[in-house]
């Protein structure tokens, strides 16, 4: 710990460094991720994992972390506030929902940041173009390709990527990993990628089926080099899985299969620094009492229960997760025991080399925008940092302009 | 080429892909009979007609329509159509004028637009342009309700000019501006003025009638003279429209665009010349256009068949199709259900496998990536893509045979009975044949094998075991890169 102490300090130096009140000429030239990275120590780890947990339809943010000392909550959710002694207090103004014993666990470790009142200007209170704005990190336009797409580009013009240095553990392709040239396998489950190739005989004729490279029909080609991108990516996973037995049981709901696979492939797939997973369910506007206790509490146990993994096999302190919503709710309850769409949130970064602890101010329950709680950090803020810090990317190429790192490592 | 083989390009093409069904029919009438069908298919019913809020859901007992049930209902409504190339340009106006629901989040806005889309599809484009700038979700879309007299938006004029009509670099900042200005006050209202009650909004639907239309705020236009493209008066948007419908490089991007959807990329300056005539010729009709292009050399030359890239639609709804999927589709549904009335689950269930399967293959309808749609050919394929594509074969033939509308049965009925295949080659053969799939000779061992484990056939014949065998044998078949291409 000691050394990730001296390791703040110094960063905290080098942000002072950067406003120019004692720069250095031979730092002067060096970008702000670079001094990051100086500051780390020099470089970062080649081998850090980040895992993007998507929690899809909104999660009401004010009942997920509850500002339970505040009278106005009350008065916002005359039906679904938590009673204050049933909170699970972190401070003497916040605290979890009742159901989030497995996050408290995690949270009094010291390897969970709460960021408070994430979000981004002109808040979009659609899900759709909100999920966008999230997963191409432009909140301005609509953009093509994804914030984890343009960082798999830049990493392929360093040299060619490992089939499975990203995978999504999930059906469709997340905007977030599109792509101008990577191609990210995506796997609903990977029962999905044992049933395609689990049989070797399968996978040969898979191969077999792809022919010889004609070059005289180059989109064919174009083809037969997806498919065995694709192959390839489940061959390296297929023998990856087999080999691993977790002693760690998860529950039977999206959140306990989704990080036991997480588990699995971090425990055997060494290539792989990216995992995007995504959980729904989490767009209650009628009787959400039950249903958002019930989403709260699979998540924080399956985190938990994964974080304990992490630590059993010494990746504890590799692995970064990152869990965001499309948008927080309206602060106050609707006619049906429901929230409707709003606005910031919070956002949690879970991890062994992680600062743990409240970032931010606590929500303001007076100053709304239409409702909604306002945005204090952008959550693009929160993806320079972990771009920077713990990818060893360069966020400015990829946003296009520089954005404040926050404390969380 | 054969008369079938001809018509098989033509419905790869100018259809929703050859099912043996629809290369019966169309083989009877001729090839000139069969483009005459296709293109001149509002003489003919589309065999579905089923109106898109039967797939709507109740909210607080108010029925309420979402993205996702227009969606399925559109998707239905492809692997059902006997008017093919009625979707296939309604999704080429689609990707041209794209409109998203990531921002027009009201389905019954998404709806009206898609039906501007197909009233108008092979009609005239000039008129097309008319409706689709009047049509409320383009309006919202692209910020049209914010511009006025004085503060302009240039959001829509700049799209009209540079993907909607004469493509990028024929116009100048200036053009723009003016434009802009002259579709000021053009925005859009409710077709019910004052607050609607639920019961009078549902009436609207029953009646067809949309819940949204054009309003025009005079005092919100701009009077002022305008100068666009060399000429000068007082425009409103529908000038400008006539100013920009006649240019030649309007009507060379619209042919080349269309050319390209249905032929190949970059077409040669002999066949540009003749389908710009077209244009000019008509009076800017539509079908003139796609009648030169079937009609064309170039079109059935070997430089374009089978030489295009499955689109997602092409690659999922042709094989529903093949299945017989639509015929399936009509069945579960009570032919006199009224649009109130929900259609039954499994109607729903399949529309929106397949409707997912669009999605994930690269192509959520409703949701085109950005104001330009998506970029067709090579960029449909990735390995993500790709694994989806394989994938299909456990949508088409599930591990219950029910729930995907007996297909199993359907491909063994064609083997076994209509084909008598009594060898594993004869098997692969026929399901080639069914699959409109030409194989190359790694394939077919591929296949062959795959065939032969799964049990061959003796296990086609089986309820259960027949879906393993035809899904096993068709993962292989959707892995062969030949198989993606039209």
């Amino acid at each position: 710990m000691s050394n990730d102490f001296s390791r703040r300090d110094f960063l905290r130096g080098g942000a002072i460094i950067t406003l120019g009140l004692a720069s250095p000429p031979w730092l002067a030239k060096i970008a702000y991720a670079d001094i990051l990275k100086l500051a780390r120590g020099g470089k970062v780890d080649p081998d850090n994992i980040l895992v993007v947990c998507q929690l899809s339809g909104g999660n009401d943010g004010l009942n997920t972390v509850i500002p339970y000392a505040d009278s106005r909550y009350y008065e916002f959710r005359p039906t679904l506030a938590q009673k204050e002694d049933a909170v699970i207090k972190l401070n003497d103004q916040l605290g979890f929902h009742p159901s989030m014993k497995g996050a408290e666990e995690v949270f009094k470790s010291g390897q969970m940041a709460v960021i408070q009142n994430v979000g981004y200007p002109n808040p979009n209170r659609s899900h759709f173009r909100s999920m966008d704005i999230w997963q191409t990190a432009n909140p301005d336009k609509v953009e093509k390709y994804g914030w984890l797409g343009k960082y798999l580009d830049q990493e392929l013009k360093k040299g060619s990527i490992n089939p499975i240095l990203a995978i999504g553990l999930m059906r469709t392709s997340p905007a977030a990993f599109s792509a101008q040239e990577a191609s990210v396998p995506c796997f609903a489950s990977l029962a999905d990628v044992q049933q395609l190739v689990g049989d070797p005989d399968a996978e040969m004729r898979l191969r077999e089926a792809q022919g010889m490279e004609s070059g005289s029909n180059a989109s064919a080609d174009l083809i037969r080099k997806a498919n065995l991108t694709a192959l390839d990516a489940m061959a390296q996973l297929k023998k990856s899985i087999a080999s691993y037995k977790s002693n760690f049981t998860y529950d039977q709901n999206e959140f306990g299969r989704g990080f036991q696979q997480i588990a699995q492939i971090i425990a055997t797939s060494p290539k792989t620094r990216v995992i995007y997973f995504a959980a729904g369910g989490f767009d209650t506007h009628s009787r959400q009492a039950e249903t958002h206790a019930q989403l709260l509490g699979n998540f924080s146990t399956a985190v938990k229960t994964f974080m304990d993994e992490m630590k059993a096999i010494g990746k504890e302190k590799k692995v970064t997760v990152m869990v965001f919503s499309e948008f927080g709710r309206r602060c106050q309850e609707n006619g049906s025991q429901g929230t409707d769409h709003g606005a910031a949130a919070p956002m949690f970064v879970v991890g062994g080399s992680v600062k743990g602890g409240f970032i931010g101010s606590n929500p303001d329950l007076v100053n709304l925008d239409r409702g909604d709680l306002k945005w204090h950090t952008d959550f693009r803020q929160v993806y320079a940092t972990v771009l920077d810090e713990w990818m060893g990317s360069d966020s400015e190429s990829i946003f296009g302009s520089k954005f404040e790192h926050v404390q969380i490592f | 080429m054969t008369t079938r083989e001809k018509i098989a390009h033509l419905l790869r093409r100018f259809g929703l892909g050859a099912s043996i069904a629809e290369l019966d029919y169309y083989e009877k009438l001729g090839v000139d009979g069969a483009i005459d069908r296709l293109i001149n298919y509002e003489n003919y019913p589309d065999g579905y007609g089923v109106n898109c809020y039967e797939y709507a859901g109740r909210v607080d007992g108010l029925l309420r329509l979402n993205p996702p049930q227009v969606i399925a209902w559109w998707t239905a409504q492809l692997i059902t159509t006997q008017r093919p190339l009625e979707e296939k340009l309604t999704l080429f106006w689609h990707d041209h004028f794209a409109v998203s629901a990531s921002k027009v989040n009201a389905a019954p806005i998404m709806l009206e637009y898609v039906q501007t889309l197909r009233r108008n599809a092979n009609g005239n484009f000039l008129r097309m342009l008319e409706a689709i700038s009047k049509d409320p979700a383009m309006i919202w879309w692209l910020d049209n309700n914010t511009n006025v007299r004085g503060k302009p938006n240039e959001n829509f004029a700049r799209e009209v000019l540079e993907l909607f009509t004469m493509g990028i670099g024929n116009y100048t900042e200036t053009d723009i501006q003016e434009a802009a200005r002259a579709f000021t006050g053009w925005t859009f209202r409710r077709t019910r003025l004052g607050r609607p009650t639920p019961e009078e909004i549902e009436q609207q639907v029953l009646n067809g009638e949309p819940l949204t239309t054009y309003q025009f705020l005079p005092r919100q236009h701009d009077e002022g003279i305008k100068k666009i493209l060399g000429n000068e008066g007082n425009f409103n948007g529908n000038d400008v429209l006539g100013i920009v419908a006649p240019r030649r490089e309007t009507a060379r991007y619209i042919t080349t665009k269309l050319w390209e959807w249905f032929a190949y990329p970059n077409p040669e300056p002999k066949v540009q010349e003749k389908l710009i005539k077209a244009y000019f010729d008509s009076g800017f009709e539509i079908k003139p256009i796609l009648k030169a292009i079937a009609e064309s050399e170039e079109f059935w030359s070997e430089k374009c068949v089978r030489k295009q890239i499955k689109n997602p639609v092409d690659f999922t709804i042709s094989l529903a199709r093949q299945l017989g999927l639509g015929a399936y589709l009509l069945r579960e549904r009570k032919p006199d259900a009224r649009p109130n009335e929900p259609i039954p689950r499994s109607v729903v269930q399949t529309a929106n496998g397949f409707g997912r399967a669009l999605g994930q293959q690269g192509m959520q309808l409703l949701y085109p990536p950005d104001v330009a749609g998506w970029d067709w050919g090579a960029a449909w394929i990735s390995s993500a893509t790709m694994i989806e594509r394989i994938r299909v074969a456990d949508l088409l033939f599930q591990q219950r045979p029910a729930a995907s509308g007996g297909t199993a049965a359907i491909v063994a009925d064609y083997v076994l009975n209509q084909r008598k295949a009594s060898t594993s080659a004869a098997a692969i053969e026929a399901m080639a044949e069914l699959f409109d799939a030409q194989v190359p000779a790694s394939g077919r061992s591929a296949l062959t094998k795959a065939f032969e484990s799964a049990g061959g056939l003796a296990a086609l014949a089986g309820q259960r075991t027949g879906s393993t065998v035809v899904r096993e044998t068709l993962r292989v078949l959707f892995a062969i890169p030949e198989f993606h291409f039209c």
